[in-house]
């Protein structure tokens, strides 16, 4: 669920702006450090420290945005991806210089480090909660991309950049505020998501993976996707690892060639044969 | 081509020199010269094939650890290693080729991340034989080819490396120079196009990435062999990284790219490592942010940008300009009188003898419903050889999907096409390129940035059935040259054959569009609006171009311009809502009242 929250984000950014963004993992890892730090430093709550975490990386996602990133827009997918990894070098090196190279532990409040009786068993109230976030998250995202006249507006832009203005739609803004959606998603992601995918310096690299896996397998650009995807690849990524857990990796990664070799458009209903 | 050797010269030179340069450094120059050949295989993909893959350690990582397995368990002679390595190498890019090629972009990208992890996972669950987390220890190799033994200060294992890097070098850029390489760039430029002339895109790039995968075991092998270790992190995503940086640092694409940047980027390593370990990946990150920016071609792109202006202005100053300008007004003067002088339409009566052999397109009975509607109803026409058919009616007739029907884009759901006497009407789009049937599109779809000589030549290599060659062969190459020539020549393209096509004015272009389905000697040809979008001031030139097709071609033209249709057609076929609403000679149709009205009350309304 913690990879659907990260991946909802990279789907606004991959699949809906079209930019190949591989540093999506630095606005996950700079949410999980902003939230520690706060809780921390600052003492503050877990959820406070959670939203303003959100919001500042949000923040600094939409200036990246509008300083280096628009650049980029239409640029051969090879310099997207360059300048992607160059982030990811530069998030990396300073995340460890300010936090050092451990994993940063986040303290779960109580409410949420015990179990919850949902009246059918307990579990642990931290999942259930990860769970309960991803589906709003979920239904939230779908119904802003599709339903309301924001979504329609980044679809439009994407489509048809020339066309989109000449309606009188502002591009520009609407780029940056989706792009904002997609840092925030992922700093959501990664705050939220601390105590299951630890934050250390080799955060963006390591899950990168992971994140494109869903991405890759739920078609891009397609939300509903996105949140199936995530759900059925960590359902059988940690079902296959449980029951062997010396090929397990080498297991899920055959089988997401296996889909992706019959289905290259992964899940994604064909437009467009 | 004596500037390149000059400087391959020069390269080579740069090779032998350093070890007396830098004796101290031999370690670290055996692994630039390593690292340069292994950015040199990636740029095969990225470079030339236009994929962007994010997984070469792979190769370079299987390649190395079967040189070191091969030296421990079976055999320590390098010679024989570098080839078990290459090999395995090799292998690993036949088994995934199949699986990462079908897919593009984010997907590609992600799977070939997936396939360093795959190996990666392997070699470290593999303990026994990888040795696992702490790497393969232990190998040690015997003399090469049994007489240079590698010594302590690592002089035989820098000359050996370079050897290799040497050959490598020279063997890559055969395989750039070869009609293969140059469809490679086919691909890269326009994708869709290569699969529309009848190119096996998919076995040419399985090739190339195992070409690249050879080299790339190649350089894992030479890593194994020299350091006698291979480290886990030899298969790691940071690693795939790295040598794409390498790559881009010195140039993707370019003859010096990887020789350069490889070294570079080891020099800038080992210098940083040393005053500034901490913040390594700091500046790393922050050089390629500004290459991303400043400098998209690398170094030697840097290089060339500030040598090429001076000379590149005044050579568009001279050819451009004044040379296209001036004997394109002359001869469009020219081409006024010679029409003026002409007889009025020839009577060009399509052959009649022997008719039913020389019958090159049939269709019978064809229908193409678009969901509840029938677009096309019922259609049945014959061609024959040389004809030259004008197919017209209002917007929305059908005429288009009629094209796409008879080239294979669209199925029929009723009725049969045939050409030649073969029934294709369940054949794809490719097969029947082959079969004769060649067409243009209404919106020009060429190899933009290759010169119009480029686009032609590679459609006449894959007709040719000589594009796959992996090796220049001049005899071909002459062959190909001359067909590109006679092309040129038959629609008076010549003048504008050295330049890159999206520079050339849009009409030369359409025309550039004719000459690819030219070059497929098609028997019939479907022109789809040939100078639709055209400046007024070029669609003479096109029409000319028409008018000069081989006579014993078919050719369907679909036009608005009756004028053009009139001075075109010897037989003119009008399509009214999907059916053919009269057939006739020019005269005929117009003097045909119910064609007449068609498009007077077209005018009218419009």
């Amino acid at each position: 669920m913690v990879l659907y929250l990260l991946a909802v984000g990279l789907s606004v950014t991959l699949g809906l702006m079209r930019f190949v963004n591989l540093a999506h993992g630095v606005f996950a890892m700079a949410g999980g450090y902003l939230t520690v730090t706060a809780m921390a430093r600052l003492g503050l709550p877990f959820l406070p420290s959670v939203a303003a975490a959100v919001v500042l990386v949000a923040l600094a996602g939409m200036l990246l945005e509008r300083t280096l990133y628009r650049r980029l827009y239409g640029a051969p997918i090879l310099q997207q991806v360059l300048f992607s990894i160059g982030l990811i070098f530069v998030a990396v090196a300073v995340a460890r210089r300010v936090y050092g190279p451990l994993a940063q532990p986040i303290e779960l409040p109580a409410w949420l480090s015990g179990p919850a009786d949902l009246g059918v068993g307990t579990f642990p109230a931290y999942r259930v909660f990860l769970i309960a976030v991803g589906a709003a998250l979920a239904l939230a995202v779908w119904a802003t991309v599709e339903r309301t006249r924001f979504g329609a507006s980044i679809r439009a832009a994407v489509d048809n950049r020339r066309m989109a203005e000449a309606v009188g739609i502002n591009v520009d803004r609407v780029f940056m505020l989706s792009f904002g959606l997609g840092t925030a998603l992922a700093a959501l992601g990664g705050a939220l998501g601390a105590d299951l995918l630890p934050i250390y310096p080799g955060y963006p690299n390591d899950y990168l993976i992971y994140f494109l896996i869903v991405v890759a397998l739920a078609g891009l650009g397609n939300m509903g996707g996105a949140f199936f995807a995530a759900l059925a690849f960590g359902i059988v990524d940690t079902a296959v690892r449980y029951a062997l857990p010396d090929v397990g990796r080498i297991l899920v990664f055959l089988l997401v060639m296996a889909v992706l070799f019959s289905r290259p458009h992964g899940f994604a209903p064909r437009t467009h044969a | 081509m004596t500037r390149r050797r000059a400087l391959d010269g020069l390269v080579l030179a740069a090779l032998a020199a350093f070890p007396l340069v830098a004796p101290g450094y031999l370690d670290l120059g055996a692994r630039m010269v390593i690292l340069a050949l292994c950015a040199m295989s990636l740029d095969l993909l990225v470079g030339y094939c236009g994929l962007v893959m994010l997984g070469h350690a792979a190769f370079f990582g299987t390649g190395a650890y079967a040189a070191g397995i091969f030296a421990i368990r079976a055999w320590d002679e390098p010679l024989a290693g570098l080839l078990v390595g290459a090999l395995a190498a090799a292998l690993l890019a036949l088994a995934v080729g199949p699986v990462l090629l079908r897919s593009r972009r984010l997907t590609l990208i992600m799977l070939s991340l997936a396939t360093v992890l795959l190996v990666q996972e392997a070699a470290n669950k593999l303990t026994w034989l990888t040795g696992g987390a702490d790497g393969l220890q232990g190998i040690d190799m015997a003399a090469v080819a049994g007489v240079f033994a590698f010594d302590l200060f690592g002089r035989v294992a820098y000359w050996y490396a370079a050897v290799v890097l040497a050959l490598a070098f020279l063997a890559f850029w055969t395989v750039i120079d070869s009609r293969f390489g140059q469809s490679l760039v086919g691909i890269r430029e326009n994708e869709a196009r290569m699969h529309a002339i009848g190119a096996p895109v998919g076995a040419r790039l399985q090739t190339a990435l195992v070409l690249s995968a050879t080299l790339a075991g190649l350089a894992g092998a030479l890593q194994a062999q020299v350091s006698e270790f291979v480290a886990l992190n030899a298969v790691s995503v940071e690693f795939s990284g790295e040598i794409l940086i390498m790559l881009i640092l010195g140039g993707a694409g370019r003859r010096y790219g990887a020789l350069l940047g490889a070294p570079v980027y080891v020099f800038m390593q080992d210098y940083l490592a040393r005053e500034d370990p901490a913040n390594w990946y700091l500046w790393i990150g922050l050089m390629l942010l500004a290459i991303v920016f400043l400098a998209p071609g690398g170094l030697v792109g840097a290089f060339g940008r500030v040598r090429n202006r001076s000379d590149r202005s005044d050579r568009s100053g001279r050819s451009d300009r004044s040379g296209s300008d001036r004997s394109g007004s002359a001869e469009r003067s020219e081409r006024l009188f010679e029409r003026s002088e002409r007889p009025e339409p020839p009577e060009r009566s399509e052959p009649s003898v022997g008719s039913e052999r020389s019958t090159v397109l049939c269709l019978r009975g064809v229908l193409k419903r678009f969901g509840s509607l029938n677009v096309v109803r019922g259609v049945s026409l014959t061609l024959e050889r040389g004809a030259r058919r004008a197919l017209i009616g209002p917007n929305g007739a059908g005429k288009t999907t009629l094209i796409n029907l008879i080239s294979g884009r669209l199925a029929p759901d009723e009725g049969e096409i045939w050409i030649e006497g073969r029934n294709v009407t369940a054949s794809s789009e490719a097969s029947r390129v082959k079969a004769g049937v060649g067409r243009t599109f209404q919106i020009t779809s060429l190899f933009r940035r290759l010169t119009m000589e480029e686009n032609i030549a590679l459609v006449v290599a894959e007709h040719l059935g000589v594009a796959g060659r992996l090796r220049p062969d001049r005899a071909v190459q002459a062959r190909i040259d001359a067909r590109v020539a006679e092309i040129m020549a038959i629609l008076r393209l010549t003048e504008h054959g050295g330049r890159p096509v999206e520079v050339l004015p849009y009409g030369v272009q359409r025309i550039g569009e004719l000459a690819v389905a030219l070059a497929l000697e098609p028997r019939v040809l479907l022109l789809d609006e040939p100078a639709a979008g055209v400046p007024r001031g070029e669609v003479g030139l096109i029409f000319d171009a028409v008018e000069r097709l081989p006579s014993d071609m078919a050719v369907l033209l679909i036009e608005h311009d009756v004028d053009v249709v009139f001075r075109f057609a010897s037989r003119v076929t009008v399509l009214v809502a999907g059916e053919i609403y009269a057939e006739g000679t020019p005269q005929e149709i117009g003097a045909h009242a119910g064609v007449r009205a068609l498009y007077l009350g077209e005018a009218g309304s419009a």
